[in-house]
């Protein structure tokens, strides 16, 4: 190539106009210091997705990060067994009891070292920091929030049965109006969240009893509060009325999500108890032959469901200082700002798959009112959903070490309970025994 | 020329040492067994010793790892748990129904490969292809399949049964009263072409002279089935009896991708329950001490069918 006065003076303009970006990227703190690896694993939602911020991340930073997806369905106790094992891992997902357990064995360490901490913690919701926070510790970054347990409505089959009018304000006038309608002959009212993975019929008792009042455990005693003249006894009664009357297959406690969400999006069921991120689903015709015709019911006093939500988490693994440092940095880039100072991977969740963020420079961003008006049935349900998911309740037994074991016992013990047609007092009194148990083992 | 040596004389004329005795059956099986039994031995000495140290033992991941030796007591906590007694009905129902099927539709497969001379080969490809279906593979199609609502097995069953969506009950194949007979014919349905496999080899020694003389003594099919083609086929069918029965009793994988020990806890086998309690609750001590009484279970099965039956087919040989 001849070098002439001008191509050198273009070269020179060019590299000048560069030099902010370079400078930024440099100065964001967050490209890796070392070529060491960074194992990141996950649950299989959407593992493209997460690929391609991988990759962006590797090539803009050159970053070496490995990831790849662990099965689903058991997650919490996979993963258990893997930091059991001293496996490599370094930013691994995790629910909020999942992040308790593990932080009380000393497996992660709390996110309050990370780069920008001060920024992110500014600009995430009180609601989110409850939830993430353990003993004054920030446990991980923000991946998604959610309302777990919306009651969502197939408008169509409510308009044809008159009920538009006629909405439930909690659940007690929710399972009256769906044994009426059942006494009268109408079929597929209900698919309930009941299905067989360890989010499934376990959270929806955990908010079933949340949402009229009640709570599992005392928050200062850690004792049993499942009393069958309760809330807890409430709700039994109603899941055994409904499954008596024959108003849900049996073989929906065998399901997985995947199965629920099928269900309900062939339009067949007027009710059923979902995650807000999954109306995307429902509303879109790719998915679903409801499509547009799905909302939900709104907070008129009583809350729907719970705060379902997931974090980054960072491991205790023994790595070198430069690898240490290394992930702290793409904790930071993956859980919040990119080096562009963008909450990118977030507001990808956001616009691709309705999933809510901790962060409110994306939950108010323009771009997230967009995405999730297009998975709404209505411009109305934008607000109505803000409101239910404002009202979703994080439950208090999530903030122990032993939640997951008990919601071990309650996914069986629940299940064997509508099989066998058992008294409510009973499985009370074995729920009861099994908290006092992990009291008297862990203690409170 | 005498061609027989003399017995100690070699053709050096030499005297030689006095011949060792022969082995006997048992001592040559056994010495050509000793490798694999040492390569085992190696192999499974450190994980059932761990198991058996953590059958003793309270353990605890909080606060650092911590054990607690407690003797038996979890072995103890075993047998007053009414999950064990459960799971145990459920795994002997499971193991009884695979075997049966396994063997059934074994042999059903063998007769109709051996009795097919055109487009053996091609039938051949097709009855292996299940065996070749990881079980992880195989749970997520048996699920699907089964699905009241859309699986396409139980669709076919309510077409059948003149059902709709439109009637009040629709017959779903995953309920707690067949969840267990589901699981065993999926398992069977894996097993089986193995199974076909090895009777198939086992049914073309039998001299075809045979089946020609039952002609001339003008013995009925039934009978020639009994008579001529099932006794040379004892041997294969104890030795996989007894395959099917130790592979059914361990079995996890499948039950746990396609019931989850549902509906409710309906088929959690014994394997099943173990892995909730170590690896869902982490009980690892209690865990531990049940995985020895499933294993009693395990040997304890196969020495009574060698009691009963394998035995008997030596003495006979």
């Amino acid at each position: 190539m001849n070098l002439t006065r001008r191509s050198i003076l273009m070269a020179g303009a060019a590299t000048a106009a560069l030099l902010p970006f370079r400078a930024f990227a440099q100065d964001s703190g967050l490209q890796p210091t070392s070529t060491e690896t960074i194992y990141f694993r996950g649950w299989p939602f959407k593992p493209e997705v997460v690929t391609e911020n991988v990759d962006r991340y590797n090539a803009e930073l050159g970053g070496h990060v490995d990831y790849q997806t662990v099965t689903h369905g058991d997650y919490p106790s996979l993963m258990e067994k893997s930091l059991i094992a001293k496996d490599d891992l370094d930013i691994i997902y995790g629910n909020p009891p999942t992040a308790v357990r593990f932080f009380e064995a000393g497996w992660i360490a709390p996110a309050d070292d990370v780069p920008n901490i001060d920024e992110i913690k500014a600009d995430m919701y009180p609601n989110a920091m409850n939830a993430f926070t353990y003993k004054d510790k920030l446990l991980g970054l923000s991946y998604f929030l959610a309302a777990r347990g919306m009651m969502l409505v197939n408008t169509e089959r409510q308009g044809a049965l008159g009920l538009a009018e006629a909405q439930p304000k909690n659940w007690s006038e929710f399972y009256a109006q769906i044994l009426d309608l059942h006494a009268k002959g109408e079929k597929d009212l209900y698919m309930p969240h009941w299905f067989n993975e360890f989010y499934g019929i376990s959270w929806a008792f955990i908010w079933e009893v949340m949402n009229r009042g009640g709570s599992q455990i005392d928050a200062a005693t850690g004792a049993s509060t499942l009393t069958a003249d309760g809330p807890a006894g409430d709700a039994l009664r109603d899941w055994k009325a409904i499954y008596n009357a024959g108003m849900v297959a049996e073989e929906v406690l065998s399901f997985n999500e995947a199965a629920i969400v099928e269900a309900f999006a062939s339009g067949r069921y007027l009710y059923s108890t979902q995650a807000s991120y999954n109306l995307t689903t429902f509303n879109s015709e790719a998915t679903s032959k409801i499509a547009g015709k799905v909302s939900f019911l709104g907070y008129q006093g009583s809350s729907w469901g719970l705060l379902d939500s997931a974090l980054y988490l960072r491991t205790t693994r023994e790595r070198s200082p430069e690898l240490d440092e290394d992930t702290k940095r793409f904790q930071s880039w993956y859980g919040y700002k990119d080096q562009d100072g963008k909450v990118a991977v977030g507001q990808k969740w956001a616009n691709n798959s309705m999933l809510f963020s901790a962060y409110k420079s994306v939950m108010e961003s323009d771009e997230s009112k967009t995405a999730f008006r297009a998975g709404l049935a209505n411009d109305d349900d934008y607000a109505r959903l803000l409101e239910v998911y404002a009202n979703a309740p994080h439950p208090e037994v999530w903030k122990r070490v032993w939640a997951e074991e008990y919601n071990s016992i309650l996914r069986e013990r629940l299940g064997r309970f509508l099989l066998n047609d058992e008294p409510v007092e009973t499985v009370l009194a074995d729920l009861t025994a099994a908290i006092d148990g992990f009291v008297a083992k862990y203690g409170n | 020329m005498c061609c027989v040596p003399l017995r100690g004389i070699i053709r050096t004329g030499t005297p030689m040492k006095p011949a060792r005795r022969e082995l006997s059956n048992q001592q040559f099986a056994m010495m050509l067994a000793l490798p694999v039994i040492l390569f085992l031995v190696a192999t499974m000495a450190y994980p059932m010793g761990y198991a058996m140290w953590l059958s003793t033992q309270e353990i605890g991941f909080f606060g650092g790892f911590s054990s607690k030796y407690i003797g038996f007591t979890n072995y103890v906590n075993v047998l007053y748990s009414a999950e064990f007694w459960r799971s145990l009905v459920i795994t002997i129902r499971f193991v009884f129904l695979s075997v049966l099927f396994s063997m059934l539709i074994g042999l059903g497969l063998a007769l109709l490969m051996h009795r097919i001379k055109r487009g053996r080969a091609f039938l051949g490809t097709l009855i292996i292809l299940p065996w070749s279906v990881s079980l992880y593979g195989a749970g997520v199609m048996w699920q699907y399949l089964s699905r009241g609502q859309s699986g396409v097995a139980s669709a076919v069953i309510n077409r059948l049964l003149g059902r709709s969506a439109e009637d009040s009950v629709e017959y779903s194949l995953i309920s707690s009263a067949h969840i267990v007979d589901l699981l065993a014919l999926g398992n069977a349905w894996n097993l089986a072409p193995l199974v076909a496999f090895f009777i198939l080899a086992n049914l073309s020694t039998i001299p075809v002279r045979l089946y020609d003389l039952a002609r001339i003594d003008k013995l009925s099919a039934w009978q020639r089935f009994t008579c001529v083609t099932l006794p040379p086929l004892q041997y294969t069918l104890f030795v996989f009896t007894s395959i099917t029965l130790i592979l059914s009793m361990k079995l996890l994988d499948f039950i746990y991708v396609m019931s989850a020990g549902g509906p409710g806890d309906a088929s959690a086998t014994l394997t099943y329950r173990l892995f909730d309690l170590a690896f869902r609750r982490s009980n690892y001590g209690l865990s531990a001490a049940m995985s020895f009484y499933l294993l009693a279970l395990i040997v304890g099965s196969t020495l009574a069918l060698y009691f009963f039956w394998g035995r008997r087919l030596e003495s006979e040989e």
